[in-house]
C-alpha cells in the first residue's frame, strides 16, 4: 500500500506540490484566524451561583441560602464536586463538572433547578445567578479611572454607565466587573427622633418613597386618525423633587419627605473598593468568553478603551492597562517563535553541513511549514486553540519533523549517486521509490512508537492531562502529518529536485566523511571491549535509576510574566476603609520599586466577581517594566510586602494565581480535609491536626483555614417584649431592616441610568455598636421605644466563613513541602494523622489532597499507560523487525537513553516537573527510532545486499547511519537549543524542561545508537546465525 | 547600690513581670486560641509602623455630657389657660370705644370685654306678657279695691266717725288700702321687666357684661360683635402663655436614668443655642396601657416666641456632665465577646491591647470610663493593623472559595 502511495505521489509529483503549496497557504491563513491564548482551557467545567443574602450572617446564609441551593444543584447530573462558600451577606456555591461535560447543557439544567429553588429561598434574598460563562484565564485586561476634580461617585458613574456598557458590547467580552467609588443612591436619611418629633412612622417615610418612585401605565388615547401612548411617570430629577414627595397631609397642609429626613445623593454600601496607584480610583476588569481569541479581543477592548477616553471629561485620569493577559501571550509567543526561527536557522545549518547541497536542503526544510502547518490544521479542525501548549508540542516535534524528511532525503541522496555510479542506471523514479520504501519502515514504525509512547500523556487526566492533551496532540498531529509530508510530499520533491544527480555529487560532505572517518576508529575499539562497553552502560543506567528518588519537583513552573498579583489579607473583621488605607500605603511603597510600571489594589468584591471575598482581602496587581529585572524586581516586591505589620502577603503571577485555583480550590501542596458536621468539631482537630503536623520536617507554610471566629453585632428579638410593648415582629424586623441596612423603595431614572432609591437612619446613628440599642422604632400605638428594650444586642463570635464540599461542612489544614521530597513528608503527615483519624467522632473524616495529590495521580497514571504502551512499542517493533530477539534488543538499550536526559535534569537543577517527563518521552521516542533504522539497515544490508554477519557489516552499516542519525540528533538539539539558551524568558517555562531532557537525553541516545546497538546486535545477532 | 541588690531586684523584676504576663493572659485565653506575641503585645519597629501609616495620640480629658436624645412638645401650663363661654343667650356687643377682639390681644384680669345682650324666645316672650297682663290686672284690682275701700272710709268718717262698729271697719278700710297701695306699687315695679303694649316692639332685657378671668392674651376668638351666641358656648380662649412647659414623653425604662434636678438643653429645630429650662416636679396622670411617661419643664416665653403644640428637640441628662478621658473612635476595636481595646503606645516599638469601658460618644471622640489614663499614647490610626499583627497566624494570604 505504501508503496503505491509513494509511487502515485513521485507520478503525480507536480500536483503533490500544488497541493502542499496550497496547504502552506491554507495553513498561514488559520494561523492569522485561529484564537490565541495563554493556556488551553485547564479548569474543568464549572458553575458558579452567587446569591446576594443582604444583612444575613454566615450561618444563616448557610442554612437558609447555600443548603437550599446545594440541594437543588447536587441532583444535576455530572457533577464532580460541589462546593460552597457562605459570607456574611453572600452564598457561593460551585459546582464542578466531570471532564468533557458539555457546559452549556450543565448551565441549563442548572438553570432549571434553580427557578425551582428560588421562590423558597427567604424574600430578602437576591434571585441566585450563575456568574458568567468565562474562561478559567478569562481576566483580559484591567482598565482604571482616577480623578483629581471628580468626585468617585461621578467616576463611578461613568464605569458603570458608559465604561461598563460599551466594554460589555465588545464581541468576546464576558462581562466587566466594577471596583471601587462610590454608586449614586438617592437616599432619605432618617433619624428616629425626628420622625417622632413630626409624628410620623418609619413606615408611612418608606411608602411615601416608594410612592414617589413608582409608575403607572395608563395605556394610550384613540384618536379618529392615530393612536397616542401615553407615557406616566414622576419626575425626579433631583433629591429635591423627592424632597417635595408628601408624606402626610396635615390639614391641608402637606409635610414632605425633606421635612421629615435628609433626601441627598450618597454612596451606596460597598461590598468592594480599590485603589490605583495609591489613590482612590475606580478599577474595571474586562472578561473574555471562553473560546474567543484573546489577542482580538483585547484589541477590540483596547480600541473601545481609546474611544471612550475621548468622552472623559477634563481631569479624569485613564489608566489603560493595569493588567493585560495578551502582553504575555505575545511575548511568550514572540519568545516561542524566535526559538522555533532560531532552531529552524540551526537546522538550516545543520542540513548544509551534512548533506551540503542546497537542493537537499530546500527538501527537507519544506517539511517543516509543511507539517507544521498541516498540524495547525488538524489541531484547528479538533477544536484547539493556539496557546502555549499547542506551540510548545509543535517546538518539541520540530526536531522529529524534519528528522523524517532527512532520514528520506539522505537515503534518496545515498542511492542516487550509488546509481550514478554503477553502470547500468535505474530510472530515477526507481531508484527514489526504493529508497524510500527502504526507510519507509523505519519511518512509519518509529512514528507510530512516538504516537505510541505520547498515548499515556492523554489518558493523564486532571490539571496535569488538562495541560499536556493538547501538547502532545500538537506533537502527535506535527508527527504524523510530517510522516505523510515524508512519505508523499518528500520523494515527490527528490524526484523533482535530485532527479538529475550525477556523478559529480557522489562524494559526500567533507564533514561527513570526517566524522564517519573517526567513528570508523571509534566503533571497533568498543566492538573489541564490548563486554566492558555493555557493563559500563548498565553502570550509567544503575547510577541514574539510583539518582532518581534524591529528585523534587513541582508540577508547574513559575511563569515570567510582566505583572504580578499580591495577594494581601488582613484580620477577617477589617472594615473597608481600613483596608483601603493600608492598600494605599503599601501601593507607595510598592511604587517606589524601581521597574514597577503600576499598581491597582482590588478590595473585597463586586456584582458577579470572580472573587467573593470580604474586605479584608485584596489583590494588588502590578505591572512590572518589560526590561526591569524579573528577579530583582519580585524579591523588591516580596520584601516590600514584608514589612506591613496585619497583613499577610502572597507574591504570584496572574497565571499561577489561576492554576492554583482550580486545583483543589486551595492552593497548597497537601491539603488535609477534615469533613463533618459541627464546625466548633473541625476547628479543634484542624488545630489538632496543625500541631500533629508542625514538627514534621519539610512542612513548611502550615496554616489552618481561615474559619476564625469574628465578632459580629447579634440583635436578637425578645417576644415577650416585643408583644409587652404592643409591636408586631414582622414591622419590627422590617424597621430594624430599614434603619440599618436600607430598604431600597424604587429606582430613579436620569436618561438611561438607573439609580436606587433607600431608606435607611442617618450614618451617625448606625457607626458604632453601642448605638445600635439606642435607635428608637415605633410601636403599633404610636409610641417609641428603643431597640434594647426589645432586644438584646450583643457582640458575639461568628464565623467569617462557612465552607462546605460534597454538601457537608469541611475545613481544611495546608502546608507546602519545603527542603524534601514531598511523597516522603505526604508518608510522615499520613502516619501522623493515624491516631486523630481513630479519635474522630463518628460522622467526620479526613481526606488528604492538594498540588501533590494531581501529580501523584499523574505519575501513577504515566506509569502505569507507559507499561501499556511499552507493550504496543514491541508489538510494533516485532512487527517491524520480525524478530523478537532484535524488538527486545531495542526496548532494553532504550531506557540507555535517558541517562543523559537525567543528567542534564541534575545539572539544571534536578526538579521533575511533568515537562521533563513530557521529555522522556520524546526522548525514548528518538531513541527507539535510531535503533529501528539501525537495526533494520542492518537488516536491509544482511537480506537485500546479502552481506555476511561480521565485523564489516556491524561497520558498514553503522558507519552508512552516522550522517542520519547524527544529523537528526543534532538538528533536534539545535531545534531545541534556542528553548534552553533562552530558558528564564516568558513562553518557555513550560518547554524548557522538555528541551534540557531532551538534549540530554539525545547524547545518550546517540552513544547508545551509534556505539551500543551495534555492539549489542553484533553480540546478540551473531549467536543464532551460527545456530542456524 | 552594691551587685548584689540590684541582682536580686533584677530577679525580682522578672518574676513579677512573668506573672503579670501569666495574668494578663488567663483572660484572653477563650478568645485567643494561640499566638506566637504574649497576649495583647505586639512589637513593631519603626519602618513597619512607617509602612502602614501608624498614628498614636495621646488621650485627652474633656467634659463630657451624658444626654439621652428626646422630643418634647410645648404645652401650656395646665391652669393658664381659660375659655369663657356665654351666660345666656343672647347678642354680643362691644362698646365703640373698646379695642377689637383678636387673637394675641392682650387682656389683664378683670377686664370687660364686652356684653351680651339677653335675647329671649317666643315661649319666653308670652310668658312676660302674661306677667305683664297679671300685672296689669293686679295693679288695677289693687286701684279699685283701694279706691273702694277710700270711698267707704269717706263715709264712715263722715256718718258715724264715733261708732264702735265703724272703728273696726275703719282699720280694716285702712289696712286694705295700705294693702293695694302695696300690691299695685309692687305691680308697678315689675313693669320695667316687663314689654310694654302692645308688645310689637322687641322686648329689651337687660345686657351681661363679660370680663376676663386671667391675664394673659386671647388664643381663640369664636365669636364677632353683634353675633347671637347661645347660652354655654365658647367665646374667647385667654391663655398664659409667659411660660410653658415641654412636655417629653420617656420610655418607661429610661425614666429611672434621668436626673430629676438637672437641667435639660432644648434646642428648636434649625435654631442653634439652647433654650433654658428647669425641671417640673409634676406627675401627670397618663393614660393607661401607655409604655411611656410624661416629664416637663417649663421653659420662660416672655418673648413669645414659642408656641404650645411646637416640638422641640431636648437633650434629657442621664449623667453629671463631667471630665473624661477621651480618645478618637477610630482606636476602638472589638471583639467577639463584646469587649472593646484600644491599644496603647508604650515605647518607640511596643503596643499594648488593653480593655476599655465605654462612654458616651461626642462627635468623633469617644470617652473613655475605665481602662486608659489621661496623657497616654493611643493608636489612632491602624489599630486594625496592629490587632491583625496579633492575631498575624490566624491570617492566610489564600483564596478559600
Amino acid at each position: 500500500m505504501l508503496s503505491r502511495l509513494i509511487q502515485f505521489s513521485l507520478e503525480f509529483r507536480l500536483i503533490v506540490m500544488l497541493l502542499a503549496g496550497a496547504l502552506i497557504l491554507v495553513g498561514a491563513y488559520t494561523v492569522e484566524q485561529s484564537p490565541w491564548d495563554v493556556f488551553p482551557e485547564f479548569a474543568p467545567p464549572q458553575i458558579v451561583v452567587q446569591t446576594e443574602a443582604p444583612g444575613l450572617s454566615t450561618e444563616e446564609v448557610e442554612q437558609l441560602v447555600t443548603i437550599p441551593i446545594e440541594s437543588a444543584v447536587n441532583g444535576v447530573s455530572h457533577i464532580k464536586t460541589l462546593r460552597s462558600s457562605s459570607a456574611p451577606g453572600l452564598s457561593v456555591v460551585k459546582a464542578i463538572f466531570e471532564d468533557r461535560t458539555d457546559i452549556l447543557d450543565a448551565r441549563q439544567l442548572v438553570s432549571e433547578r434553580l427557578n425551582e429553588a428560588s421562590p423558597q429561598l427567604p424574600s430578602i434574598v437576591g434571585t441566585p445567578r450563575m456568574t458568567p460563562l468565562a474562561a478559567s484565564t478569562s481576566r483580559l485586561l484591567m482598565v482604571g479611572l482616577t480623578s483629581q476634580n471628580h468626585s468617585s461617585m461621578q467616576l463611578r458613574t461613568i464605569a458603570d454607565w458608559t465604561f461598563r456598557r460599551r466594554l460589555q458590547a465588545v464581541r468576546g467580552v464576558a462581562h466587566v466587573e466594577v471596583f471601587g467609588g462610590e454608586v449614586k443612591q438617592y437616599q432619605v436619611l432618617v433619624d428616629p427622633t425626628e420622625l417622632r418629633r413630626h409624628q410620623i412612622t418609619l413606615e408611612q417615610v418608606t411608602l411615601a418613597a416608594r410612592n414617589a418612585t413608582g409608575f403607572g401605565g395608563a395605556g394610550y388615547i384613540e384618536t379618529p386618525n392615530q393612536r397616542l401612548t401615553i407615557q406616566q411617570r414622576t419626575r425626579i430629577a433631583s433629591p429635591d423633587d423627592l424632597a417635595a414627595v408628601p408624606v402626610m397631609i396635615e390639614e391641608g397642609v402637606p409635610l414632605n419627605l425633606g421635612h421629615v429626613a435628609d433626601v441627598v445623593i450618597g454612596p451606596a454600601d460597598k461590598p468592594g473598593d480599590a485603589t490605583i496607584n495609591g489613590e482612590p480610583g475606580i478599577l474595571l476588569l474586562i472578561h473574555k468568553q471562553p473560546s474567543f481569541n484573546t489577542l482580538t479581543v483585547s484589541q477590540d477592548v483596547q480600541q473601545a478603551v481609546e474611544e471612550l477616553a475621548q468622552t472623559l471629561p477634563d481631569g479624569v485620569q485613564l489608566h489603560p492597562v493595569l493588567f493585560r493577559q495578551a502582553t504575555f501571550i505575545e511575548r511568550a509567543i514572540g519568545n516561542l517563535t524566535t526559538a522555533i526561527l532560531i532552531g529552524c536557522v540551526l537546522v538550516v545549518l545543520i542540513l548544509i553541513a551534512f548533506l551540503f547541497q542546497w537542493r537537499t536542503v530546500v527538501i527537507s526544510l519544506t517539511a517543516i511549514p509543511l507539517s507544521l502547518l498541516g498540524a495547525i490544521l488538524v489541531l484547528r479542525g479538533l477544536g484547539f486553540s493556539l496557546n502555549a501548549m499547542t506551540l510548545g508540542g509543535l517546538a518539541i516535534a520540530l526536531g522529529e519533523v524534519v528528522d523524517d524528511a532527512i532520514v528520506d532525503v539522505e537515503n534518496v541522496l545515498r542511492r542516487l549517486r550509488e546509481n550514478a555510479r554503477i553502470g547500468y542506471p535505474k530510472t530515477s523514479l526507481q531508484v527514489v521509490l526504493d529508497a524510500s520504501l527502504e526507510v519507509r519502515s523505519a519511518v512509519v514504525y518509529a512514528s507510530f512508537i512516538v504516537v505510541l509512547i505520547f498515548v499515556p500523556v492523554f489518558f493523564m487526566g486532571g490539571l496535569a492531562g488538562t495541560f499536556f492533551w493538547p501538547l502532545g496532540m500538537a506533537y502527535i498531529s506535527a508527527i504524523l502529518v510530517s510522516l505523510a509530508v515524508a512519505l508523499v510530499v518528500t520523494p515527490a520533491m527528490c524526484l523533482a529536485m535530485l532527479g538529475s544527480t550525477s556523478v559529480n555529487d557522489d562524494r559526500d560532505p567533507a564533514l561527513v566523511r570526517g566524522l564517519v572517518a573517526i567513528y570508523q576508529r571509534i566503533l571497533p575499539f568498543f566492538l573489541r571491549f564490548r563486554w566492558s562497553t555493555m557493563a559500563s552502560a548498565i553502570l550509567l543506567l544503575l547510577t541514574a535509576i539510583s539518582v532518581l528518588p534524591f529528585l523534587g519537583g513541582e508540577f508547574l513552573p513559575n511563569f515570567r510574566e510582566s505583572n504580578f498579583v499580591v495577594f494581601m489579607a488582613g484580620k477577617p473583621d477589617e472594615s473597608l476603609p481600613e483596608a483601603v488605607r493600608v492598600g494605599e500605603n503599601v501601593a507607595d511603597r510598592l511604587q517606589q520599586i524601581p521597574g514597577v510600571v503600576s499598581v491597582a489594589q482590588q478590595i473585597g468584591r463586586a456584582d458577579l466577581s470572580e472573587d467573593t471575598w470580604g474586605p479584608n482581602i485584596s489583590e494588588i496587581w502590578i505591572v512590572i517594566d518589560k526590561n526591569a529585572d524579573y528577579d530583582e524586581v519580585l524579591a523588591d516586591i516580596r520584601e516590600s510586602v514584608d514589612d506591613v505589620p496585619g497583613h499577610v502577603f502572597q507574591v504570584k503571577q496572574f497565571l499561577r494565581e489561576r492554576i492554583d485555583e482550580v486545583i483543589t480550590g486551595s492552593t497548597a501542596d497537601l491539603v488535609v480535609r477534615i469533613v463533618g458536621p459541627d464546625l466548633t468539631v473541625l476547628r479543634q482537630n484542624a488545630q489538632a491536626i496543625s500541631n500533629v503536623l508542625q514538627p514534621i520536617e519539610g512542612v513548611a507554610d502550615l496554616r489552618v483555614e481561615q474559619q476564625v471566629e469574628v465578632p459580629q453585632i447579634q440583635v436578637m428579638l425578645r417576644p415577650q417584649e416585643i408583644a409587652r410593648y404592643g409591636f408586631s415582629v414582622g414591622q419590627l424586623n422590617q424597621d430594624i431592616q430599614t434603619l440599618l441596612r436600607g430598604t431600597v423603595v424604587g429606582q430613579v431614572y436620569e436618561q438611561d441610568r438607573v439609580f436606587d432609591v433607600i431608606v435607611r437612619a442617618t450614618p451617625e446613628l448606625r457607626g458604632s455598636p453601642e448605638q445600635i440599642g439606642r435607635l428608637h422604632v415605633d410601636s403599633l400605638a404610636g409610641e417609641s421605644v428603643p431597640l434594647s428594650a426589645l432586644a438584646s444586642v450583643d457582640l458575639v463570635n461568628g464565623p467569617n466563613a462557612i465552607n462546605r464540599e460534597q454538601a457537608s461542612r469541611r475545613m481544611l489544614v495546608t502546608c507546602n513541602a519545603e527542603g524534601r521530597d514531598v511523597v516522603s513528608v505526604v508518608k510522615d503527615i499520613q502516619q501522623k494523622l493515624e491516631p486523630i483519624k481513630a479519635t474522630l467522632p463518628p460522622g467526620y473524616h479526613l481526606e488528604l489532597g492538594g498540588e501533590y495529590e494531581a501529580r501523584n495521580d499523574a505519575q501513577t497514571r504515566l506509569l502505569l499507560l507507559s507499561c501499556v504502551a511499552l507493550l504496543g512499542i514491541f508489538a510494533l517493533l516485532y512487527l517491524d523487525l520480525k524478530s523478537a530477539k532484535l524488538a527486545l534488543l531495542v526496548m532494553v538499550s532504550v531506557p540507555l537513553a535517558c541517562v543523559g536526559g537525567v543528567a542534564s535534569m541534575l545539572l539544571t537543577g534536578g526538579e521533575v516537573s511533568l515537562g521533563s517527563l513530557v521529555g522522556f518521552v520524546t526522548v525514548f521516542g528518538v531513541a527507539v527510532r535510531n535503533g529501528i533504522l539501525l537495526i533494520s539497515h542492518y537488516q536491509h544490508l544482511q537480506q537485500d545486499e546479502k552481506m555476511a554477519m561480521g565485523h564489516d557489516l556491524i561497520m558498514r552499516g553503522a558507519s552508512e547511519r552516522l550522517a542520519p542519525i547524527l544529523m537528526t540528533a543534532f538538528s533536534t538539539a539545535l531545534a531545541l537549543l534556542p528553548l534552553i539558551l533562552f530558558g528564564n524568558l516568558p513562553g518557555h517555562e513550560i518547554e524548557y524542561p522538555m528541551a534540557v531532557v531532551i538534549v540530554g537525553g539525545l547524547l545518550s541516545s546517540t552513544f547508545l545508537t551509534l556505539i551500543l546497538l551495534p555492539v549489542l546486535y553484533e553480540f546478540f545477532a551473531t549467536k543464532p546465525k551460527s545456530i542456524d | 547600690m552594691d551587685k548584689e541588690t540590684s541582682l536580686s531586684l533584677l530577679l525580682l523584676f522578672c518574676i513579677l513581670g512573668c506573672q503579670a504576663a501569666g495574668m494578663e493572659e488567663s483572660p484572653q485565653s477563650n478568645d485567643d486560641s494561640s499566638s506566637g506575641q504574649a497576649a495583647g503585645l505586639v512589637r513593631l519597629d519603626e519602618e513597619a509602623q512607617e509602612a502602614i501609616d501608624i498614628e498614636a495620640a495621646p488621650a485627652s480629658v474633656q467634659t463630657v455630657p451624658e444626654v439621652m436624645k428626646s422630643t418634647g412638645w410645648l404645652m401650656t401650663i395646665p391652669g393658664q389657660e381659660a375659655v369663657m363661654k356665654a351666660r345666656v343667650t343672647g347678642v354680643f356687643e362691644v362698646s365703640s370705644e373698646q379695642p377689637p377682639i383678636v387673637i394675641g390681644r392682650k387682656v389683664t384680669s378683670g377686664e370687660q370685654l364686652g356684653k351680651l345682650r339677653t335675647v329671649l324666645t317666643p315661649q319666653e316672650e308670652s310668658q312676660l306678657v302674661i306677667a305683664k297682663e297679671e300685672a296689669d290686672v293686679l295693679m288695677n284690682q289693687a286701684l279699685v279695691s283701694k279706691e273702694l275701700a277710700e270711698s267707704q272710709l269717706r263715709g264712715i268718717q263722715k256718718m258715724d266717725a264715733n261708732n264702735a262698729i265703724s272703728g273696726t271697719r275703719l282699720l280694716e278700710l285702712q289696712e286694705t288700702i295700705a294693702r293695694n297701695e302695696v300690691a299695685y306699687k309692687e305691680a308697678r315695679d315689675k313693669l320695667s321687666f316687663l314689654p310694654k303694649e302692645p308688645y310689637s316692639d322687641e322686648l329689651h332685657l337687660r345686657p351681661q357684661a363679660i370680663t376676663s378671668p386671667l391675664s394673659g392674651q386671647i388664643s381663640t376668638v369664636n365669636v364677632v360683635p353683634n353675633q347671637l351666641v347661645i347660652q354655654g358656648d365658647p367665646l374667647w380662649s385667654v391663655s398664659d402663655w409667659s411660660s410653658l412647659w415641654i412636655k417629653v414623653p420617656v420610655f418607661a425604662e429610661d425614666l429611672p436614668r434621668i436626673l430629676e434636678d438637672a437641667s435639660a438643653s432644648v434646642f428648636l429645630p434649625e435654631a442653634p443655642s439652647s433654650l433654658a429650662v428647669t425641671p417640673v416636679n409634676a406627675v401627670v396622670a397618663p393614660a393607661t396601657n401607655r409604655r411611656s411617661f410624661d416629664i416637663f419643664y417649663l421653659v420662660d416665653n416672655s418673648e413669645g416666641k414659642l408656641r404650645p403644640g411646637q416640638p422641640l428637640s431636648i437633650d434629657l441628662p442621664v449623667g453629671k456632665p463631667k471630665p473624661q478621658v477621651t480618645v478618637a473612635r477610630s482606636a476602638i476595636v472589638w471583639d467577639g465577646m463584646g469587649n472593646a481595646w484600644v491599644y496603647i503606645q508604650s515605647d518607640e516599638e511596643t503596643f499594648h491591647r488593653r480593655k476599655v469601658e465605654l462612654g458616651p460618644i461626642v462627635g468623633d471622640q469617644i470617652a473613655i470610663k475605665q481602662g486608659i489614663e489621661s496623657g497616654e499614647q493611643v493608636v489612632v490610626r491602624g489599630a486594625q493593623s496592629i490587632f491583625g499583627e496579633e492575631f498575624k497566624n490566624q491570617l492566610q494570604a489564600e483564596d478559600d472559595d
